[in-house]
């Protein structure tokens, strides 16, 4: 059933910017850095950060979420950002691991800091 | 097949403990060393204020007499110049794709770098700009190798220069169909007294079965007025090939002075090759070049040359004057494994126990180290000869024993790691499926129809570049790699159909004998190694008792772009240069990086970006009262594939 007055709390925008960030960084890593530009791990982690920025954007900004929907993103979400910490620690990409961290504290926030839970459950 | 593993087990201890029993009563008691009387003329005396030579100096000895930069200082090393040739091509591009191997030559103040294209580039030493460029307009076909390849140019200077004559300095760079081109290292204009109007055709000497041209890809020895080449071919696709004839020639004219053929006349119907496709070295006090001879062909099968070819794959000492054979020692008997000797014999005078040792230090693709006295060939640590596995390939034959040398003690493992767990996961088994079909015996597991896990397998063991020494400390610095692949001979009738609509970059022809051949790495679908690491390391060898004095994982492992652990070490092609003051310097690893690492510990001190692996010997010079180190990074498919047309220099700010 759809949460209708859900609002997005620190974490989620946390993890986002995070995302969005890494996903430029990516990009850069892709397009430019030394020693991994144009290879599959860098590629790989490009998509990885541009998934990663979307879902959460879904979550900020849908609002009506379903419940079950949400839950499967955040999974996504945790998984993405452990493969993508580990893959850029192996990258040596140390801009998006650091990136990476800061995302999984987003994620913890979102999920642990009961911001992004419905009005009537924080009352 | 053996499908137990406990059978492999048992059979693998038994076969060691009988190796071990025989090779026990099989160990010959060493030489004693020759040792140097005070006065003999037999001291080296390189010239380690230059890099006028592939190798550095005609001794091999990749040393460097510059000392400004040091340990203490190293970390300030910064990019002082870099150039780009232009002479890069990629896999499936119109010019197949480069190999760009070469040794900058500092000589007559100037940096003179070859390229894959055949041109030659004349830089100055501290900036980097050019000073002219020579094009011979090279064919640009692979007519004996996977790609256009180039391991740089060679320098001469007339002992008596003529004022205002030219070519009293010449740059001579070689091709790959044959051609031999000299022109004026001032100018870069050709010498028009050299062969004809400046260019050598040195095919014209490819008179026994000249299957493709001698490829010039090595540049010559150069030894007072004697041009020494050597040539490149392909020696795993024809039974009968050229014979590996060295040549010397006059430096001025080109005119041929004296040849010299590995092979005894009656193997010419049956075999070719053992050529010498490598770099040599040089002892002008005792008037000896040294020649690493390969393997005669075809690479993995020996039925067609069952008559004793005693030069191949050997380390050979001919006299400089007349190209007569002073000494020769084969280092692998019967070699169906293409362990060419691959690199210039390393010349140091060892000094123990009060006298000096005239030796020479060999690596080899099997990581094996051979230190011999230069003079005689006979070792100077003890070497057994071994019971090795043998050949269950109808109509081929084995040595029954192959030199092992007890010290300095080999490079590698004399069985192989087993099987990657991580592979092994990520193919849910494929690696271990895959190694149940194989034959492995250890150490000269010899080729077979079902296949053979060969470790190291041809890429090493030591490569092309061979290992550097500190003359002062009598220490030796090599880098080697860990290899492994699958050696399977496959019946002609077979090959014809397997190869009817293609034939696959695994295969090998032997065209003349009753086998192709299928050579793969062995590794999973994802290209991950069958094998434990390491990959690749590096060590530091005292000369004087043939201990190692340290060993260390060397490079890194790139693969996808992501970064292995440093302690799996890298696969590694290039070598290494030694300064005065203790630094190593080598590129030669997958992930691209220069390094200077302390001669004392192993330990990395700097790391220097390149745009890709520096598949090749750094060089050092001084030059207005600055030191510099410049690499060639032009990559190789075989590690990664990056390829580059960079030409860097790295000096103190």
């Amino acid at each position: 059933m759809p949460t209708a007055r859900e609002r997005p709390g620190w974490g989620i925008w946390l993890l986002f910017l995070a995302a969005v960030v890494a996903a430029l960084a990516s990009l850069y890593d892709f397009l430019i850095a030394w020693g991994i530009n144009h290879t599959l791990g860098a590629g790989i982690v490009l998509v990885t950060t541009i998934i990663m920025a979307v879902a959460a954007l879904a979550m900020l900004t849908w609002r009506a979420m379903p419940n079950w929907l949400r839950v499967l993103l955040l999974i996504g979400l945790a998984v993405d950002v452990i493969g993508t910490g580990v893959a850029a620690y192996f990258l040596t990409a140390w801009v998006l691991l650091i990136l990476m961290i800061i995302a999984a504290i987003g994620w913890f926030g979102t999920v642990f800091s009961g911001a992004n839970k419905p009005r009537e459950q924080m009352a | 097949m053996i499908e137990k593993k406990w059978l492999i087990g048992a059979a693998a201890v038994a076969a060691i403990g009988l190796a071990a029993a025989a090779a026990q009563e099989q160990q010959t008691p060493p030489t004693p060393a020759r040792a140097t009387q005070p006065g003999q003329p037999q001291a080296l005396s390189p010239d380690y204020a230059n890099w006028s030579t592939f190798n550095g100096d005609l001794a091999a000895q990749k040393y460097s007499s510059a000392g400004q930069i040091t340990p203490q200082n190293v970390g300030n090393l910064m990019k002082a110049w870099e150039f780009h040739t232009g002479d890069l091509a990629h896999k499936g591009g119109k010019i197949p794709e480069t190999y760009f191997e070469a040794t900058p030559i500092f000589a007559n103040n100037t940096v003179y770098i070859g390229t894959p294209f055949y041109r030659i580039f004349a830089l100055q030493p501290d900036t980097g700009k050019v000073k002219w460029t020579f094009n011979p307009h090279a064919l640009l076909k692979p007519l004996t190798q996977p790609g256009m390849k180039s391991r740089g140019v060679a320098f001469w200077q007339a002992a008596d220069p003529m004022p205002g004559q030219p070519c009293q300095k010449i740059v001579y760079i070689g091709t790959m169909d044959a051609k031999l081109f000299a022109v004026d290292a001032e100018t870069g204009k050709p010498c028009a007294g050299f062969g004809n109007n400046g260019v050598l055709d040195v095919d014209r000497w490819n008179v026994v079965n000249a299957k493709y041209p001698l490829s010039l890809l090595q540049p010559p020895t150069v030894y007072k007025d004697t041009l020494i080449i050597g040539w490149a071919g392909k020696d795993w696709e024809y039974k009968t090939a050229p014979a590996g004839v060295v040549f010397a020639v006059d430096a001025r004219t080109g005119k041929l002075k004296w040849k010299f053929d590995p092979l005894p006349p009656q193997a010419q119907r049956n075999t070719g090759t053992a050529n010498v496709w490598a770099s040599m070295s040089v002892d002008p006090k005792n008037g000896l070049v040294f020649l690493p001879v390969s393997s005669p062909s075809p690479n993995f099968y020996g039925g067609n040359r069952k008559e004793p070819v005693p030069m191949a794959t050997s380390v050979t000492a001919l006299d400089t004057e007349t190209g007569k054979v002073r000494w020769s020692r084969q280092l692998v008997h019967h070699d169906i494994w293409d362990y060419d000797i691959n690199s210039a014999p390393v010349l140091v005078d060892i000094d123990k126990g009060g006298q000096t040792i005239p030796a020479l230090v060999q690596s080899t693709k099997m990581g094996y180290i051979f230190v011999l006295n230069r003079l005689t060939g006979a070792p100077i640590f003890p070497l057994k000869e071994v019971p090795v596995p043998r050949t269950d390939v109808p109509g081929d034959v084995t040595s029954p024993t192959q030199p092992v040398p007890v010290l300095p003690k080999p490079l590698l493992p004399p069985r192989w790691t087993g099987v990657s767990t991580i592979a092994d996961i990520a193919s849910l088994g494929g690696c271990s499926r895959q190694l149940k079909k194989l034959r492995y015996d250890g150490m000269f597991t010899p080729p077979s129809v079902r296949g053979s896990l060969i470790y190291p397998a041809t890429p090493g063991g030591v490569e092309w570049g061979g290992g550097a020494v500190d003359p002062v400390n009598d220490i030796y610095v090599v880098n080697n790699s860990y290899t492994a692949q699958v050696y399977r001979l496959i019946p002609r009738q077979q090959y014809a159909r397997e190869t009817k609509n293609g034939t696959p970059d695994s295969y090998y022809d032997m065209a003349g004998t009753p086998y192709g051949l299928d050579l793969h790495t062995f590794q999973n679908w994802l290209n991950m190694p069958c094998w434990k690491p390491p990959y690749g390391s590096i060590t530091a060898i005292d000369l004087k008792t043939g201990q190692q004095l340290w060993k260390e994982p060397f490079g890194q492992v790139q693969q996808w772009g992501f970064y292995m652990p440093h302690s799996w070490g890298s696969v590694t092609i290039g070598a290494p240069l030694i300064t005065a003051s203790g630094l190593i310097f080598i590129g030669a690893s997958m992930d691209s990086r220069a390094r200077a690492i302390d001669e004392r510990s192993g330990k990395v001190l700097w790391t220097g970006k390149l745009d890709a692996p520096a598949v090749a010997i750094p060089a050092s010079y001084s030059y207005k009262g600055k030191q510099y180190v410049v690499f060639v990074a032009g990559g190789n498919d075989i590690m990664v594939p990056r390829l580059s047309d960079q030409v860097i220099a790295f000096s103190l700010p």
